[in-house]
């Protein structure tokens, strides 16, 4: 059910990044995901999403899905040696992998973007954590 | 640590997909980049944009009807430039030589502009829903009435990118409606864009219109000739450099556009 809830809000997420707006809202999701359940199946998410966004902003397929995949993969690396499910992490994290992404995929107005999509990014996982909670008490 | 070798091996396995995919991909096995899954996906992402356009009041009348008001002032300038010409033999023969006989104009939906954050920044590309099926190809003028929006970047069978006019990437051209002097419009990411590589000799005034001088190629292909690109609000002038400058405001405002025209060569 989680996992269903992501998909559709990844897909939604795929398709406002497509049409309209440059902030790497696909990477937020995907890197809050991953810091809240370090599920395997991210990977596959990242892989699809990248696949989608490519085909919609005529890219070379692939290259999204290659950005994401490292990104996630660096954060894995972190994982040994922080405790990543903080504030804290979420955004520098979000902050780094925004201006890495903006700048691979040449778009303008960097630090900005990758400043607002850090903030989406903690919203994301304070709503996310919430909810994990919510549900833990709930059980 | 189990957990650890598990995600590097996960991790190794999609990385190697899509560099897979990545490497097909650049070598043009998939032929146009949107195939049957692109198909599915874009009457969505044009459901989205048109959902969007109509939440945030933009709307095909309100920029149509500020364009008209524009449209109608320039048309009167026009007509009187075109007058002026008359009365100059050797010019107007100049100009009948580099003007197309006719253009084909195909009515495009824009369907994406992806580096487009509404009222932060401008955007330097669209995403329009005509392709290489309907005869769409690279270089291709994108227009809307007599208005220059861009060219055609990049095609794939059912859609094409256009870089806009004020994208940093484009230059091209131009000259002035009123005295002729020809330079080199580019884009800057900003609303405005910059005539550059004038003559110090040239006159250049502030209101002037500056149109597209014509880049065609033997295919039709390119940019039309007299084409309005926008405005000139303000002229850099200095005795000691070699060229002088102005700064162009196209007619257009780019974030309200919703339907756009290509000019089709003669292919």
């Amino acid at each position: 059910m989680k996992i269903l809830f992501l998909c559709f809000i990844l897909l939604i997420a795929v398709f406002f990044e497509g049409a309209f707006i440059t902030l790497p809202l696909v990477l937020d999701i995907l890197l809050v995901s991953f810091v809240l359940n370090r599920g395997s199946w991210v990977f596959l998410a990242s892989f699809m999403s990248g696949i989608l966004l490519d085909i919609i902003s005529l890219r070379l397929i692939g290259t999204t899905s290659i950005v994401f995949i490292v990104l996630l993969f660096i954060l894995t690396l972190y994982e040994k040696k922080f405790e990543v499910k903080t504030v804290y992490f979420v955004f520098f994290s979000s902050f780094i992998g925004s201006l890495i992404f903006l700048i691979v995929f040449k778009h303008d107005y960097v630090l900005q973007q990758g400043a607002i999509s850090s903030i989406f990014a903690i919203l994301l996982f304070k709503l996310f954590s919430r909810i994990e909670k919510r549900k833990l008490s709930a059980d | 640590m189990k957990k650890n070798g598990n995600f590097f091996t996960i991790f190794l396995i999609f990385l190697l997909l899509s560099f897979l995919l990545f490497g097909l991909s650049r070598v043009g096995f998939f032929g146009g980049q949107t195939g049957f899954l692109g198909r599915l996906i874009f009457p969505f992402e044009k459901t989205i944009f048109a959902t969007w356009n109509l939440i945030t009041g933009i709307n095909d009348d309100v920029g149509n009807k500020q364009l008209e008001d524009e449209n109608k002032s320039l048309y009167k300038k026009l007509t009187n430039t075109e007058n002026l010409e008359k009365e100059n033999n050797a010019l107007r023969d100049q100009f009948k030589t580099i003007s197309p006989k006719s253009a084909n104009l195909l009515p495009a939906k824009i369907v994406g502009a992806p580096s487009f954050i509404p009222n932060v920044t401008i955007p330097d590309a669209f995403i329009i829903d005509k392709g290489t099926k309907d005869g769409v190809v690279n270089g291709l003028a994108i227009v809307l009435k007599d208005n220059l929006v861009g060219r055609v970047a990049k095609t794939s069978d059912n859609f094409s990118e256009v870089t806009v006019l004020t994208n940093k990437n484009f230059s091209f051209t131009a000259k002035t409606s009123k005295t002729g002097a020809l330079g080199v419009v580019r884009g800057f990411g900003s609303t405005d864009m910059v005539l550059d590589n004038v003559l110090l000799s040239e006159s250049l005034e502030v209101g002037d219109l500056v149109l597209t001088k014509g880049e065609l190629d033997i295919k039709g292909i390119g940019l039309p000739p007299d084409i309005i690109v926008g405005k000139i609000i303000s002229v850099d002038k200095k005795p000691s450099s070699l060229f002088q400058s102005a700064k162009v405001q196209s007619l257009i405002d780019f974030s309200k556009l919703s339907e756009v025209f290509v000019v089709l060569g003669n292919q």
